[in-house]
């Protein structure tokens, strides 16, 4: 594996770690974009995107880890697009960039928690996408999960342990009343119609989607839960969903976090490697 | 702005290099040597608005990453305060050659600073060590990381189980733990530089125990400066508000020439 580091796009400003096998990738290979989490800078939080990448750098896998306009060491533009349009713009840049430098001509996106805005976009508007890696993307209400939400608020005041935690939280406040979330926290999620749709645009051009959500997003509990919430009797092909109870919206965990990298390079694997030679780096079948 | 990897191929640390952004260069180049741990991650965007500041004052600025940390090579299992100490000093002989210069002043924040004093013990010839809320007593600030692990645990419902050798996300061999342990003031009050500076937002009995140390040895020009922050929470106030940083850039400023 080696690494180096890279600035790029149409105003020179965004920065990223290309991290690619000894020897390169095969040319059928995908190459992989790691995307900011949030305001994180290019290393993820509790380092996932650098852990990512060299594990998929194993299996064959070149990628590139950036910063999009304005975050972490990248640059702003110096264009007044909306921050969607300009995501949008910087990952596109990151596939040329790629593209240019190692005739890469398919790529597999991957994001965390807001990541998955300009992840999502790129990969329904750009047909060069060919799988996308959501780790706890967007998530909608079904009945399953308000059946969910109403046996937690009962166990909350009903059980002592529940009781006692709430306690020890209004403790920990000092009795001020829970302060209401911060507007930097919220996000507009796609309406589910508009969700929907994507997904089909996105199957119908073969694009290979993961589905990943840890703990706390009582929405997608059980895989049966994800096809609720795009109205399908079952997870649709070419759509994978897991679930990881043991982990924390940010992966916090150590070894549970590499287990996840690791489901994470086994589905790239799967999907796009063909088959793993004795000494573990993928080669493309055909 | 350039990123570069720089050192040796098993060990290459991962950097930014900041040219002078402003028509006077100083001829004095400035290492920034950040905390670890997950505030490695919280501190990231202050260290980048902290380069700028000094790239505005017409300095070259090197920041990086240590070895199993960010960009950089090795896993965090691999780590250790030694390492860390070499990686200050192979990061000021790469700016000394980005910068063409020999004249360096090194700044460090919370288990940065107590690394970056530790470093010049002995090590390269520094001009300022700008020690930024350091970490004095190393016992102490391990245990302000559980602290806040457990604070984070407590507020979480039905917490996602870590394993007892990491901290905050991060594995926390114990070499690491017992070599971040073992720092002290009189570990520290041994660095090596031409005037040392101490920032904090408030004053400390071990920050104030650290500046007599360091008096009392002689030898150098030490100044303890405190400035206000108007932020309730202390770290994050710290890194969100740019007062401290540019206190930080006028005091390197006023004898950088």
């Amino acid at each position: 594996m080696s690494e180096r580091a890279c600035t790029f796009g149409s105003q020179g400003g965004l920065v990223g770690i290309l991290c690619e096998p000894h020897g390169g990738s095969a040319p059928s290979l995908p190459g992989v974009l790691l995307l900011n989490a949030g305001l994180d800078h290019h290393v993820g939080p509790n380092r996932l995107n650098v852990d990512l990448a060299r594990h998929l750098a194993g299996l064959g896998f070149t990628s590139l880890r950036f910063d999009l306009s304005g975050l972490g060491d990248s640059e702003p533009r110096r264009d007044q697009r909306s921050d969607e349009e300009r995501a949008v713009a910087d990952v596109a840049e990151a596939m040329d960039f790629l593209g240019e430098l190692r005739g890469v001509s398919g790529f597999v996106v991957i994001a965390l928690c807001s990541g998955v805005d300009p992840a999502h976009a790129v990969a329904v508007r750009d047909p060069r996408v060919r799988g996308a890696v959501f780790l706890n993307g967007y998530e909608y209400p079904t009945v399953r999960t308000l059946r969910r939400h109403r046996l937690l608020r009962a166990r909350r005041v009903l059980v002592p342990a529940g009781y006692a935690r709430v306690l020890r939280r209004w403790l920990h406040r000092g009795g001020r009343p829970e302060v209401g979330r911060s507007a930097i926290f919220v996000r507009s999620y796609p309406a589910v119609a508009q969700f929907r749709g994507d997904l089909t645009a996105m199957l119908a051009r073969g694009t290979e989607l993961l589905f990943l959500y840890t703990r706390h997003h009582y929405d997608v509990v059980r895989i049966g839960q994800f096809a609720d919430m795009i109205g399908e009797p079952r997870v649709p092909r070419g759509i994978e969903v897991e679930y990881w109870p043991g982990l924390d919206h940010v992966l916090t965990p150590v070894a549970e976090r590499r287990r996840a990298v690791a489901g994470i390079g086994a589905w790239a694997l799967a999907r796009f490697g063909g088959e793993t030679a004795a000494d573990g780096v993928a080669r493309p079948v055909g | 702005m350039q990123p570069l990897f720089f050192g040796s191929t098993a060990t290459r640390l991962y950097g930014v290099h900041h040219p002078p952004q402003s028509p006077l260069r100083r001829d004095v180049g400035v290492l920034l040597c950040p905390p670890a741990v997950q505030e490695y991650n919280r501190t990231h965007w202050a260290f980048r608005k902290l380069a700028s500041l000094l790239a505005r004052e017409g300095f070259h600025v090197l920041r990086f990453d240590y070895f199993g940390s960010g960009d950089s090579a090795g896993e965090p299992e691999q780590a250790s305060v030694e390492r860390w100490c070499a990686d200050i000093r192979e990061a000021v002989c790469e700016l000394q050659e980005l910068a063409e210069t020999r004249r360096v002043s090194v700044v460090g924040f919370r288990l940065g600073a107590a690394l970056a004093a530790m470093a010049t013990r002995g090590g390269p010839a520094v001009r300022d060590l700008v020690l930024w809320e350091p970490a004095v007593s190393g016992r102490l600030h391990v245990r302000e990381l559980r602290e806040i692990q457990r604070a984070k645990l407590r507020l979480t419902t039905n917490p996602a189980r870590t394993g007892s050798g990491e901290l905050l996300g991060y594995a926390f061999p114990s070499v690491l733990c017992a070599g971040i342990e073992r720092i002290d003031v009189d570990q520290l009050a041994g660095c090596d530089a031409e005037r040392i500076l101490l920032f904090a937002t408030e004053r400390r009995t071990e920050h104030l125990a650290l500046c007599a140390r360091l008096r009392e040895r002689g030898g150098v020009a030490v100044r303890h400066e405190t400035v206000r922050e108007d932020a309730s929470d202390r770290l994050d106030g710290v890194l969100l508000s740019t007062r401290v940083q540019q206190a930080i850039a006028a005091a390197l400023a006023e004898t950088g020439r």
